[in-house]
């Protein structure tokens, strides 16, 4: 599908195109901080951004949500209305491969039915990286800055213009509407040279070759009695990272108690409570365990089920962990490095 | 859109009590779905609305597509709440989810079953099949402990099994309380081991226990020439959602409620955060 372009001083006009069909969510800025929100008019976003404070994947399974209501024991709602339709613009590689993640396990045997209705009513308008922060390492893991599939839409920044490529008919639709100029051959080998550039800056790196079978290997490396003294328990970095999927169910009635609903949010395998089991029973006891379960399962466990890593290189867990814990320095030393 | 989250409201049809602490619900559903059909070793997922939900192994006859059975030790939120409703009252049931014992796999050999304190309830529902279909089988052995003899339960279906033919069921309890009648066993059941007569040639060996009697259980079968990939266990873990989904019950490379419960032991050795 033919690539188009988009000068920058017509950015503004067409996000206005896109508020009057789509609901839009973007990154926005506030006190130096960023993160997605979902925007009413153009001048709130920027694209000039670094990793968000929450992973985007929160529009797609959000933190909290209500599975039921019922009402003297009987069902009386168990999902939400239909909504209009949404569009994610300017979501950078690593966290497009956040979602992709979160669908291996929402999408699989049963199917999520919150989920699915969120994922299949959103479009993909990808940003490729540039602002490589020194925290990220998305190349290690072929997460990024660039991205290949997965996309309705995909943006680079070539300075006074956007490159947009297409990805889907739904994309094709959308610039057409906008009638967009066609992009030139130029402008791809611009945005090889940007994209070359921005892989030159990544500063951390993790050797991926067989690490799902190292990390399995070495299920009493000296580093998981390390790290039981070290970490703290907190699931800060279950909280910021694009691929935790996991969640937790609660019941909450109201006063008359006839009246309730069943709700879930994330859930950290930090905690003690999250595998308890009856009688008191908890296979992962120790942080130690539990933090060497939340490491295997991004460098080892997700890949060997689902043939990609659980981990996507967005260096969130690194920036909110409060004693510095580091997966590239784990990957690294489990590997002997 | 179907919706895996949402419970069919099923009736608690009958109340049995096994022992202080145990009871064998039995429910059948209220309207629509009337078909009951399930894999011994399959698990549903009882939900009482304003507690939660929890996972039970079924128990019940594979064979009566009319009702499930649940046998539920009074221990945890949702198993109190439970324990006060009776005959009549209305629950909500999402399931069968998982693995079930390998009954196929298992035709034409012997079968030899070790069970320990509630997890006969899995077995239970093995057992009921075996002896619906025993001509298909060899030897079958059961091997059962509990704490006490006070918390055996399924007493009253001893006498049929041993009656069958070539079939076996050796008791033990971990302690005998002063003057009660035991002329069985005492010790963990790994003891009974040396009393049985099941041995390694042509058998498959089913478990479920506590994870740490599975351990031992393993132990004791490979020290008498027992194989890791004749021996299947069920396991335990923390569910929430029973569909793969919520992570809670990941172990290792596995999803308990989706690659198990009931899990070929070659298949779970060695993976983290086991006792296995």
């Amino acid at each position: 599908m033919l690539p188009r372009i988009l000068r920058k001083d017509e950015t503004n006009l067409f996000v206005e195109g896109l508020l009057k069909k789509y609901r839009v969510l973007g990154p926005v800025e506030e006190n130096s901080e960023f993160w997605f929100d979902e925007i009413q008019f153009a001048e709130q976003l920027t694209f000039q951004y670094v990793t968000t404070i929450f992973p985007p994947t929160q529009f797609f399974f959000l933190p909290t949500e209500t599975l039921l209501s019922y009402e003297k024991g009987l069902i009386v709602r168990n999902y939400e209305k239909s909504d209009r339709q949404r569009l994610i613009l300017g979501i950078h590689p690593c966290d497009v491969h956040g979602i992709l993640v979160l669908d291996k396990y929402f999408l699989g045997t049963y199917v999520d039915p919150y989920y699915q209705r969120r994922r299949e009513n959103t479009l993909i308008a990808a940003l490729t990286c540039q602002e490589i922060e020194d925290k990220c390492f998305c190349e290690s893991f072929g997460t990024g800055p660039d991205l290949k599939t997965n996309y309705d839409l995909l943006f680079t920044d070539l300075g006074d213009h956007y490159l947009i490529e297409v990805g889907s008919n739904a994309g094709k639709q959308i610039v057409q509407a906008a009638n967009l100029p066609q992009a030139t051959r130029k402008d791809f080998a611009e945005k090889d040279e940007r994209m070359r550039e921005a892989k030159r800056k990544f500063k951390r790196k993790v050797n991926t070759e067989n690490l799902p079978e190292i990390m399995l290997n070495n299920l009493t490396h000296g580093i998981w009695t390390e790290l039981d003294k070290k970490e703290l328990s907190c699931g800060n970095c279950s909280l910021a990272c694009p691929t935790c999927f996991c969640f937790n169910i609660h019941d909450v009635v109201d006063l008359t108690l006839k009246r309730g609903r069943r709700w879930r949010e994330w859930d950290s395998c930090q905690l003690l409570e999250y595998a308890e089991i009856a009688m008191g029973g908890n296979f992962r006891k120790s942080r130690g365990a539990r933090c060497r379960h939340w490491m295997n399962c991004k460098l080892s466990y997700v890949k060997l089920r689902h043939g990609m890593f659980g981990c996507v290189g967005c260096g969130r867990c690194i920036r909110d962990c409060p004693v510095g814990i580091d997966i590239t320095e784990v990957a690294r030393r489990v590997r002997g490095e | 859109m179907l919706n895996p989250y949402k419970p069919e409201n099923a009736i608690i049809k009958n109340v049995k009590r096994q022992t202080y602490d145990v009871k064998t619900y039995t429910f059948a559903f209220e309207k629509e779905r009337k078909d009951c059909s399930f894999k011994p070793g399959q698990f549903i997922v009882l939900s009482l609305f304003g507690i939660g939900e929890a996972p039970f192994s079924l128990c019940s006859n594979p064979i009566d597509k009319e009702t499930f059975a649940l046998t539920v030790r009074n221990v945890g939120n949702v198993t109190k709440a439970l324990d006060k409703l009776s005959e009549g009252d209305v629950v909500g049931l999402r399931g069968p989810y998982g693995t079930s014992w390998p009954l196929e796999e298992t035709r034409n050999k012997n079968i030899l079953i070790v069970a320990g304190g509630l997890g006969i309830a899995s077995l239970h529902a093995l057992i009921t099949y075996v002896a619906n279909n025993r001509c298909n089988y060899k030897k079958v052995e059961i091997l059962y402990g509990a704490r006490t003899p006070n918390d055996l339960i399924f007493t009253n279906e001893f006498n049929h099994w041993t009656n069958m033919e070539n079939t076996w069921l050796l008791l033990t309890v971990d302690t005998v309380p002063k003057e009660s009648p035991w002329p069985h066993n005492v010790g963990v059941v790994t003891t009974l081991f040396e009393k049985m007569h099941s041995r390694a040639d042509n058998t498959v060996v089913m478990t479920c226990g506590p994870e740490i009697m599975i351990r031992f259980v393993v132990k004791g079968l490979m020290y008498r020439g027992f194989m890791e990939d004749q021996i299947f266990v069920s396991l335990e873990r923390q569910m929430k959602c029973g569909i793969g989904i919520c992570g809670h019950c990941q172990l290792g490379t596995k999803i308990v409620c989706k690659d198990g419960p009931v899990f070929r032991f070659s298949e779970v050795k060695g993976l983290s955060d086991t006792m296995l």
